[in-house]
């Protein structure tokens, strides 16, 4: 098919010209690819990348676990508990897989099973920031305030910005706004290149109430990856929805 | 020195399973799914109301009691949960990792039921149900199966599983059903009744309550000889068995009937009996108590009711204990599907 082979596609998934599954580079490229999509918050996209992964390789660890992180993000936890199963019958006493067992009980509602499985977590061989993650979001729950620790030895374990970007969308989903703010900006100081981040910090200053704050966060995120959809609608929701003075004084001079 | 993916531990070259934490280490290769299962929008919407939440916690209630109970139950038997779940065809499946079989037993199963309930009464109906009883039995015997490596073990459960299914699920339902939906099949034309009608009767609807005036009841007719004359030869018409139609008057009510209307306590009733070219009846009586008025419409006994008042007493006073139920569907054919009026 000549004629189709200067069609300008993009540059497309790795393994999309392979149909026999990819390589190891591929599977390689593929797990940093999933991770990258995860950090831009394209968590779909990070899901099909870790199982293209694991296709040409079951024994990596890594791509069941984010796999299971993957549907906790996208609101799945009832899938993500059976898939943690499935991986931890596969990799038994796997701390982190048991750390996404627990968090997919604990956004199911079931407590009492998700401290279990933590206690597992953590007495199992290893560390990993994702355990102190998921400890920590149990101690919300449960309302101790011990999950300041929790976060902190996350952020001790790892120091990737993705670590304290994960931990404020926690609060954020837990309705803890203003614990999630001081989080997402430590986020913002380590990686300000870093969209998603901007995009998460507008998200959280729009439930504190600080528009202004979240347009600003919002315009910052346009500015680093334009045509962001989501940053573009919750953009345009903030300025078209209620009255303010502050509002129509920015829209009669235009003070963007 | 194969090097276990999961806990890093070096094992002796030749194993399959880690030495230390017992991983495959033959997994790299293994024939294993890993696309997860997603959740649909609607799935999503639905966990995301609260209802899903009192159901999700009832759930919870029911696994921990179920728990509870396993302390003194064989380990080797399915759980109480696993157990409960059977009641459902496909819900086991579902819960486990077999969705697409656990979708296509559900799916197949209400298919079933929804054809056996539209067609009840009938001998496709009959079927539909065998079939959604074969499917619900598939189920069975799949969890049984996946149960035991042991034959014996696995063909005792499936009998245990379909015994118990049987005793504490079907039997109470179909004893419980026709009560309520008793099926009823026309065998004679008696418009607007036909050969072929279902028709779908309340058999529970009089023990609390009485019989209402316009009420269309399922009733066993007094048998009666009607001297007739047919095709030039005397003849006797044998009146027996049962029959469906409207209750006219309720004990004490005085009836007129000239041919023409139908008086009841000197005011004109509004209501008829099924088939309106009801024969030119003349008579005029009270019911008795315990006894319903009610005319065998559609019979052929037209000109010979008004000579004989023994008779048409005998076949319109219907007593209670003779009346069998309320009407109040018809079921078959589709095309006349609906309300008896």
């Amino acid at each position: 098919m000549a004629r189709f082979r200067k069609l300008e596609l993009g540059k497309g998934l790795p393994g999309d010209s392979n149909p026999d599954g990819p390589s190891g580079n591929e599977q390689a490229g593929c797990l940093e690819l999933a991770v990258e999509q995860r950090r831009c918050g394209n968590y779909e996209n990070a899901l099909r990348l870790y199982s293209r992964a694991l296709e040409d390789d079951k024994s990596l660890v890594t791509g069941w676990l984010g796999q299971v992180q993957m549907l906790i993000m996208l609101d799945e936890s009832v899938e993500a508990e059976l898939w943690s199963r499935k991986a931890l019958e596969l990799f038994p006493g796997n701390g982190d897989l048991l750390a996404g067992r627990a968090q997919a009980f604990r956004r199911m509602g079931d407590k009492g099973q998700a401290l279990l499985l933590s206690d597992g977590a953590l007495k199992s061989a290893g560390q990993s920031a994702y355990r102190w993650m998921v400890r920590g979001e149990l101690m919300i729950v449960i309302g101790q305030e011990t999950h300041l620790h929790c976060f902190d030895k996350a952020v001790q374990i790892d120091q990737d910005w993705l670590v304290p970007l994960e931990i404020a969308l926690i609060y954020r989903d837990l309705g803890a706004p203003s614990r999630a703010l001081g989080r997402i900006r430590r986020t913002v100081e380590l990686a300000p290149d870093r969209y998603y981040a901007w995009f998460v910090q507008g998200q959280v200053e729009r439930d504190l109430g600080l528009e202004a704050a979240a347009i600003k966060s919002w315009r910052h995120c346009l500015e680093l990856c334009h045509g962001h959809v989501d940053a573009e609608r919750e953009l345009a929701q903030l300025e078209a929805g209620g009255w303010s003075v502050g509002r129509v004084w920015r829209r009669l001079f235009g003070n963007r | 020195m194969p090097q276990c993916s999961n806990c890093q531990f070096q094992n002796m070259p030749g194993t399959t399973h880690c030495g230390r934490c017992g991983a495959s280490l033959l997994l790299a290769t293994a024939l294993i799914d890993v696309h997860p299962p997603r959740a649909t929008r609607w799935s999503k919407t639905w966990r995301k109301s609260r209802f899903w939440h009192i159901w999700h916690s009832l759930n919870h209630l029911s696994a921990d009691l179920a728990r509870r109970v396993d302390v003194s139950y064989p380990s080797s038997w399915p759980s109480i949960l696993a157990a409960v779940r059977l009641i459902v065809p496909g819900w086991p499946q579902l819960a486990g990792s077999k969705v697409n079989l656990g979708r296509f037993l559900l799916g197949g199963y209400l298919s079933c039921g929804l054809l056996a309930a539209v067609c009840y009464g009938t001998t496709i109906g009959s079927f539909f149900i065998a079939v959604a009883i074969t499917i619900h039995s598939i189920g069975l015997y799949d969890v049984a199966q996946s149960s035991s490596k042991v034959r014996a073990v696995r063909i005792s459960r499936i009998l245990l599983g379909c015994g118990l299914i049987g005793l504490f699920l079907y039997l109470p339902l179909f004893n419980l059903v026709p009560q309520y939906a008793a099926p009823f099949a026309i065998r004679v034309n008696r418009e607007p009744l036909r050969v072929g009608d279902v028709l779908l009767s309340n058999r529970n609807a009089y023990v609390w309550a009485r019989p209402r005036v316009g009420d269309i009841v399922l009733y066993e007719l007094n048998p009666v000889r009607v001297p007739a004359f047919e095709q030039g030869r005397n003849a006797v018409l044998n009146l027996a068995g049962q029959r469906v139609d409207r209750v006219l008057a309720v004990p004490g009510q005085s009836i007129v009937c000239d041919g023409r209307t139908l008086t009841v306590d000197g005011q004109p009733s509004p209501h008829r009996p099924l088939n309106l070219t009801f024969s030119s009846l003349q008579v005029s009586l009270i019911v008795p108590p315990d006894h319903y008025f009610i005319i065998p419409s559609g019979e052929r006994i037209d000109g010979l009711l008004p000579n004989n008042e023994n008779i048409v007493r005998t076949l319109s006073l219907i007593p209670i204990t003779q009346i069998e139920g309320r009407v109040y569907w018809r079921n078959y054919p589709w095309s006349r599907m609906g309300r008896i009026r």
